[in-house]
């Protein structure tokens, strides 16, 4: 019979946000019970790959005026700004917490932390730990997390269904990919901290385990995922590889060369300004994208690029602040950025989008809560500003966690012969999927597919007939999927069944981000239309919901909340 | 990039389902010249055979998912260029862990060993949140920066003699984890974890083979921790002697 | 046993740590003296007469160097062929290695201590 295992709380997904949520519950409430359900092993969350730092206020020259100002310009105006006030005054408090877990911050001489520039934050306000600075939070974070007995964690779980009863969620199904059999967990409250979507493209910073599961898993059930059409292209990836070259390398002074020897970012029209090298990440991605369809990148062996020198920073200095940075370029591709430039394309970073949630983390559907990348607070709005989104997984970790708490509290737990039932019906699909023989496409081949559909229509620049071959490329790749041949019959670790659940999720999510992008018929943020050059305010300063509804999408408005900034044009 | 001929790679596959004992697997690949032994199994699974399993994730040697033994030696599948090998490449799992399936091994008894050592800040009395953060000169972080590089890849448990002969053994990685703490400057819990480190496969156990250090693909020198902490669990274990503390045997 | 032993490692591992820094110093100071300089006649035959050599190790600080010098590196060269064992053969055989090497390292260290004494 179907096992049926009970908690108070239910955490999908083990990386910054889901740890800190589980922390933050247990630490509230001395008798909770907290599942902490991942696919993978915590450590090895996509949290570790990030690399310049977290950013909270901490200088005397700085404040959460600034902080906020700063975030909601980086938004292009589309972060709720009642939220962004909360992050930015809740942002120190948790990176102190960091710091008093052990987490291995940078010091300035005296003792106290040390600070670096980041794009579009007005002052040094990125604290860092070298440039390993999702590495050491994730671990800080897994290594605390260990004191806690009521910290139960599942790993290699993949959660495949949402179990929903009366119109509430009630816990999760989760697939043990060890010895293949689904186990109900039930939960008062669940929270999502899946992470974004980055392998929905072909070229990403993203580890191969991010594949918007959990934006999926909401979706589904009926919960809207909002502002996925903002996709952000960070500007510094390895050609190749899509291996990040962190924006620290330009807040410790870095510089970019296209073929010409040109500092192009000097150009006033890429809207850069002053800042150069620091403007927003959305800004200095069309610029470079810009250059190399005007010609101006180097050619090489995967398309052009162009170039981040470092050479005239030193290299005592690259060694104590970017060492990763060198180990990376020089092990990936052949360069020592010691002394030579490095070669740098725009590259698929992070999902601005995620499933909508309100300031607390709650979604739309009572229990269910989001934190972290999969979730959209409207924090980062059209564009997240480098830096902020370590932090917001603290931030909006802990707050989901303690209001999920409160809500467990008041409700009953969810019915245990529904959980099997519901449980069992996915057992059973998933049984039928092993060794499916039936179809003729191939897994790996309908991924790339995808892939291929999403970088034509949602690049770094959009126009609405690429997005509209976008939709209906998707919902053809989505009906072939069905007829997908899978070949490993083994219940064991078989990751052919994982990687295809994954691929129906990720199917999902883009067509919710092209769906998205189709109805914003202007440029906002890291969404540039071609055809929409300007931010029109007047009919789109709104973010954008995708519900599914009837077994179709539709796509939804939701109001912005502003507040102390009105918007204005959008110039550094 | 330059495409780089073909090469065999000759996998070890296991099944629970089906094998009674592990099988080997050769797969003729065409490699290119900027491939990682990864991108080889990559292809492997996407165009030839998607029933073979391990572990991967980052691609950028930070997420420790994808160790295994590369013609014996074990590595980061993916920070291990395939042209430094010849025309075969063998891939096995790694050594000194239980098998789940193909390349993919038991990580529970890793993780016990990680959480046995007190891998997070003890002290008399927490700080609140409202003081702020804790000073530290940055020589106080060197003291103990090396060790806290470890991604838990366990590729030194699978270099280690010890770890194969010895049930009990913390190991390179939780050993250094633990030491990495006791140096910490805001930590006050150093007694507890030498208490541990000197129990039955604690720190004395360590044959100074020094493998550890040498397959260690973060250069966190687990071996250099190891005889670190075994000095310093003398000196505590001194400590004990002149000022005895309660309950310790 | 195994209990006696585990209580005693800190012990153990001092002595083979000590051991390891005299092989590491004193040894080849001594080689140096006795079997270099000595012979290309860098140091004056008197400084190494018989009767000052021996006056020199039979007072208290000369005694307590050469027991240093005899006990440590013992206990240095049997723990290490103790984990040696391990490596080649396995935890198992420690059961009665463990005691071997050990118990070897005190006789010989208490011959060492008879001789000292006896000076």
């Amino acid at each position: 019979m179907t096992e049926v295992l009970r908690h108070d709380i239910v955490i999908v997904g083990g990386g910054a946000a889901g740890l800190r949520a589980a922390i933050a519950a247990v630490e509230a409430d001395p008798d909770v019970s907290v599942a902490l359900v991942s696919k993978v092993y915590p450590m090895r969350s996509h949290t570790v790959s990030a690399e310049g730092g977290a950013a909270a206020v901490d200088r005397d020259d700085d404040s959460f005026e600034l902080h906020g100002y700063d975030t909601v310009k980086g938004s292009d105006f589309l972060g709720d700004q009642d939220v962004i006030q909360y992050f930015v005054q809740e942002a120190p408090k948790e990176l102190t917490r960091l710091e008093h877990w052990g987490c291995p911050w940078s010091r300035n001489e005296d003792g106290s932390i040390a600070t670096r520039a980041f794009g579009g934050m007005t002052t040094k306000r990125t604290w860092f730990a070298a440039d390993k600075v999702g590495f050491h939070m994730l671990h800080t974070l897994f290594q605390h997390s260990m004191r806690f007995d009521r910290i139960v964690r599942y790993d290699e779980q993949f959660v495949t269904k949402l179990i929903v009863d009366g119109g509430a969620v009630r816990g999760v199904s989760a697939l043990d990919i060890r010895e293949g059999v689904s186990r109900a967990i039930l939960g008062r409250a669940v929270i999502l901290a899946t992470g974004g979507a980055g392998i929905c493209f072909p070229f990403t910073t993203n580890g191969n385990i991010k594949t918007g599961d959990g934006m999926a898993l909401a979706y589904r059930a009926g919960v809207p995922l909002k502002d996925m059409e903002f996709v952000q292209y960070h500007p510094t990836g390895l050609p190749g590889t899509g291996i990040l070259v962190t924006e620290a390398t330009r807040g410790e002074g870095g510089r970019l060369f296209n073929r010409k020897g040109e500092r192009f970012l000097e150009n006033a029209a890429y809207g850069v300004g002053s800042k150069l090298e620091l403007g927003p990440r959305d800004m200095i991605s069309r610029a470079v994208d810009q250059e190399i369809r005007a010609g101006n990148g180097f050619e090489g062996p995967h398309g052009q690029y162009l170039h981040l020198d470092l050479t005239h920073l030193g290299r005592k200095l690259l060694e104590t602040r970017l060492p990763f940075v060198l180990e990376l370029c020089r092990t990936y591709v052949g360069v020592d950025p010691v002394t030579q430039p490095i070669p740098i394309r725009p590259v698929v970073h992070y999902m601005m989008g995620g499933i909508d949630t309100d300031i607390d983390g709650a979604t739309e559907m009572p229990g269910l809560y989001a934190a972290g990348e999969c979730g959209n607070h409207s924090l980062n709005g059209a564009n997240r500003l480098g830096s902020n989104s370590l932090t917001e997984c603290l931030v909006f970790g802990a707050r989901a966690a303690i209001h999920a708490l409160c809500f467990a509290k008041g409700v009953e737990a969810g019915s245990e012969s529904v959980a099997r039932q519901q449980t069992e019906e996915e057992a059973a699909r998933i049984a039928s999927l092993r060794g499916q023989r039936k179809g003729g496409e191939s897994l790996a081949r309908t991924r790339s597919q995808m892939q291929e559909v999403m970088e034509e229509g949602l690049g770094v620049y959009r126009n609405q007939d690429g997005m509209r071959v976008a939709v209906e490329k998707l919902a053809q790749i989505k009906e072939r999927a069905a007829d997908i041949r899978l070949e490993d019959t083994s219940t064991v670790f078989n990751t052919e069944l994982t990687a295809y659940l994954e691929l129906v999720n990720m199917l999902d999510v883009a067509e919710v981000a092209a769906l998205s992008g189709l109805a914003r018929r202007e440029s906002r943020g890291a969404h540039a239309c071609s055809d929409f050059p300007e931010r029109n305010d007047r009919e789109y300063l709104h973010h954008s919901l995708v519900r599914f509804d009837d077994r179709r999408p539709r796509v939804e408005k939701k109001a912005v909340t502003l507040g102390r900034w009105e918007p204005e044009a959008r110039k550094y | 990039m330059g495409s780089n001929g073909k090469k065999t790679i000759v996998v070890t596959r296991f099944d629970p389902d089906r094998d009674e004992v592990p099988r080997t697997q050769s797969y003729e690949v065409p490699v290119q010249s900027d491939w990682q032994v990864l991108d080889a199994l990559n292809f492997i699974k996407d165009e030839i055979d998607p029933s073979l399993s391990y572990r991967w994730s980052c691609r950028m040697a930070v997420c420790g998912s994808c160790g295994m033994m590369v013609n014996g030696e074990a590595k980061l599948s993916c920070k291990d260029p395939l042209s430094k090998y010849g025309d075969t490449v063998e891939v096995t799992p790694l050594a000194n862990f239980p098998v789940i399936r193909d390349l993919v091994v038991e990580t529970e008894g890793f993780l016990e060993r990680v959480q046995r050592v007190k891998p997070w800040i003890i002290r008399a009395k927490e700080k609140a949140v409202e003081e702020g953060p804790v000073r530290q000169s940055p020589r106080e972080l060197a003291d103990f920066s090396q060790f806290s590089m470890c991604i838990n890849c366990m590729l030194c448990y699978s270099a280690c003699p010890v770890v194969g002969n010895e049930p009990h053994f913390l190991g390179p990685a939780a050993i250094a984890l633990g030491h990495r703490y006791n140096l910490d400057s805001r930590d006050e819990g150093a007694d507890e974890r030498y208490q541990i480190f000197r129990e039955e496969g604690g720190v004395y156990a360590c044959t100074y083979a020094n493998e550890c250090s040498e397959v260690c693909p973060k250069n966190v020198d687990p071996a250099a921790a190891v005889n670190q902490a075994k000095v310093g669990a003398v000196l505590d274990w001194a400590k004990g002697l002149i000022l005895p503390r309660g309950g310790e045997g | 046993m195994k209990g006696l032993i585990l209580r005693l490692e800190p012990v153990i591992w001092f002595f083979f740590g000590s051991g390891f820094l005299i092989g590491c110093l004193l040894f080849p100071a001594t080689i140096f003296a006795l079997g270099i300089a000595a012979p290309l006649g860098w140091v004056p035959a008197e400084a190494l007469a018989y009767d000052r050599v021996a006056g020199l190790a039979a007072s208290l600080p000369g005694r307590v160097v050469l027991l240093a010098m005899l006990v440590f590196p013992l206990w240095n060269g049997l723990n290490h062929l103790r984990h040696f064992a391990i490596d080649l053969g396995g935890v198992k055989r420690d059961l009665w290695i463990a005691p071997l090497c050990y118990g070897a390292a005190l006789v010989l260290s208490l011959g060492a201590l008879f001789a000292v004494v006896r000076l």
